[in-house]
């Protein structure tokens, strides 16, 4: 066989590419068989709700444990596959913990469970959720990462069908970028009571004058009150409902609050093969994933839990005239008034179940 | 090693090829402490795990020969005490730095156990009177034993409880025990704590902890 001059420098080059040099936090050793590599940084704390991703070779896709993480002193659980289908398990349970492990001194984080991070946001795309957000320091961040750069952003379409650009970026030539860019979020959730209040005025020419209101509880929703998920982009909750809600007598207040704990961003290794629409690329174990915690310390989480008594003296006009019989027609003609005070009181009441995490 | 690459015309030599075999040699990696090495298709990926920081925080729990020494912190400017001592000693009365028995019949049937702060307020829910470090097996029970609802989490009874006497607790530490016996520590309090109590009646409360 005979190797070209070309074939040869390219595999000589191919084998230097292979060299590997001690980066930040890592010792090399080089021995006759090769270079034995350790980890020599500073050890770092694991704060509550750190998040910890790896690749889970067995299921082919990503994973991500938490370090455990309170409320109000409570277990927070996450939603397991198991034996018996999906189970709650608490971030601080092991599998030493239901297994009998013999000579098991140490237990050791890696055990704990983990969420699968099953689908991604590709903020790349032009009307990905997670586009907007990719701008200033977090693109500057990125993109010095080598991240391509991302499609303009554009409105939904008007009624002429066509779209309107909102951000342009020029791509630059000098150092364009080619990697991809996921993302996903953990977020957790607490339950608590919520309300629903609805208003029902009556045509008043064919059923009388007569206002209803109603106002319904809603239960939690979850038998374990707090709780992990993974999903694609966390959107923030509408703010709680005002007094326009309840002008309109429509109000209707969540029974869960969630709070953004962590983003899980995956960079794709250098010259991805294929261009991709706005699903994204499905991410394997080449892809390197850099975290963004948003929380640090165990939370505390409380209900305004505030049903504001009404007090309230409907008007009345007693004279006594007519033997009484003029106060009953007092009384029905004043009927309607004290209704509308009544609802209006109502509106202005805002008692409201609403939930805050805090620390 | 440096010189391997060759022009056109220059055949290659045994001492390039074993120079190259040399170089690929020299780029095979080995696992070292810390280090994971996970061998894919397209090359390795490596994983270095950092050992925990050690980090002196208050209300740090450390058990040994089933008694747990905590750190002192301060809720409401105030060092809890265990058995009427302080957390860290009394200097004036030359008492040791105290410690808490782990009771055993206190882990639940999760086997999880807490440390509490187990706080009393006054009769006008003001201030505190006393602070006192607890093992609980249940944070909401009054006497703290199992309420048998406690299981992974508690159901409507999640937030800091009201007690009798006027007493709530903030838990400091989760201890879970492993079916072969080993209890593990997971701290949940790291700062100083402030309490507030908003009255309900004379004899309830609600009760809140927060970072001071």
């Amino acid at each position: 066989m005979k190797l070209s001059a070309r074939n040869w420098n390219e595999s000589v080059s191919l084998a230097r590419r292979g060299q590997i040099f001690a980066g930040r936090n890592v010792r090399m050793q080089r021995t006759h068989m090769g270079q034995c590599v350790s980890a020599s940084g500073p050890s770092e704390f694991k704060h509550p709700w750190q998040l910890q991703p790896f690749w889970n070779a067995e299921l082919n896709v990503w994973c991500c444990r938490v370090v455990p993480g309170f409320v109000n002193g409570r277990d927070v659980v996450m939603a397991m596959d198991g034996k018996d289908g999906s189970e709650d398990v608490p971030l601080t349970a092991t599998t030493m913990d239901e297994n009998q492990v013999e000579d098991a001194p140490t237990f050791e984080d890696a055990d704990g469970p983990y969420l699968q991070m099953g689908s991604w946001d590709y903020p790349l795309a032009a009307r990905s959720p997670g586009r907007a957000a990719l701008t200033g320091s977090l693109w500057s961040f990125f993109k010095a990462l080598g991240v391509r750069e991302p499609e303009a952003m554009t409105s939904p379409m008007d009624e002429t069908g066509s779209t309107k650009t909102i951000v342009h970026y020029t791509p630059e030539s000098a150092n364009p970028g080619t990697k991809e860019l996921l993302s996903a979020d953990v977020v957790l959730t607490g339950d608590h009571v919520g309300r629903r209040m609805e208003t029902i005025i009556s045509d008043p020419l064919s059923t009388g004058q007569t206002v209803a209101n109603y106002v319904a509880i809603i239960p939690q929703i979850s038998r374990y009150p707090f709780r992990l998920n993974a999903m694609p982009r966390f959107i923030q909750q509408s703010a709680a409902p005002d007094l326009l809600d309840g002008v309109l007598g429509s109000v209707v207040e969540s029974n869960c609050e969630s709070l953004l704990i962590g983003r899980l961003w995956l960079l794709s290794p250098d010259h991805p093969d294929e261009m991709y629409g706005d699903e994204g690329p499905s991410p394997d174990e080449t892809w390197q994933p850099l975290v963004q915690n948003f929380v640090f310390w165990n939370l505390s989480f409380g209900a305004q839990d505030n049903i504001q008594r009404l007090d309230y003296a409907p008007l009345t006009l007693q004279t006594g005239l007519a033997g009484g019989i003029a106060d009953s027609i007092f009384a029905s003609m004043l009927a309607p008034i004290n209704d509308a005070n009544q609802l209006s009181l109502q509106i202005l009441n805002r008692s409201q179940f609403k939930a805050f995490f805090w620390s | 090693m440096d010189n391997l690459e060759v022009t056109t015309g220059e055949g290659w030599s045994r001492t390039k090829h074993n120079g190259l075999l040399r170089l690929c040699r020299s780029n095979r990696i080995f696992p070292g402490p810390g280090i994971k090495l996970h061998t894919v298709e397209k090359g390795v990926i490596i994983s270095a795990d950092f050992p925990p920081a050690v980090w002196e925080h208050c209300w740090q729990v450390s058990l040994v020969d089933g008694m747990a020494t905590i750190i002192p912190g301060f809720v409401n400017g105030r060092i809890p005490t265990i058995s009427g001592v302080p957390l860290g000693g009394d200097e004036e009365t030359k008492k040791p730095d105290p410690k808490l028995r782990i009771i055993d019949r206190l882990f639940n049937a999760h086997r999880m156990s807490w440390i509490c702060i187990e706080v009393t307020c006054t009769e006008d829910w003001s201030a505190l009177e006393k602070a006192e470090m607890v093992q609980v097996a249940d944070i909401s029970t009054d006497d703290g034993s199992d309420g048998g609802g406690s299981a992974k989490t508690d159901l409507g009874s999640m937030q800091y409880p009201s007690l009798s006497k006027r007493r709530s607790r903030y838990p400091v530490a989760l201890l879970r025990k492993s079916k072969v016996g080993d209890v593990r520590v997971i701290d949940i309090a790291h700062f100083a704590v402030r309490h507030v109590a908003k009255k309900i009646s004379d004899t309830e409360a609600r009760h809140f902890f927060q970072l001071a």
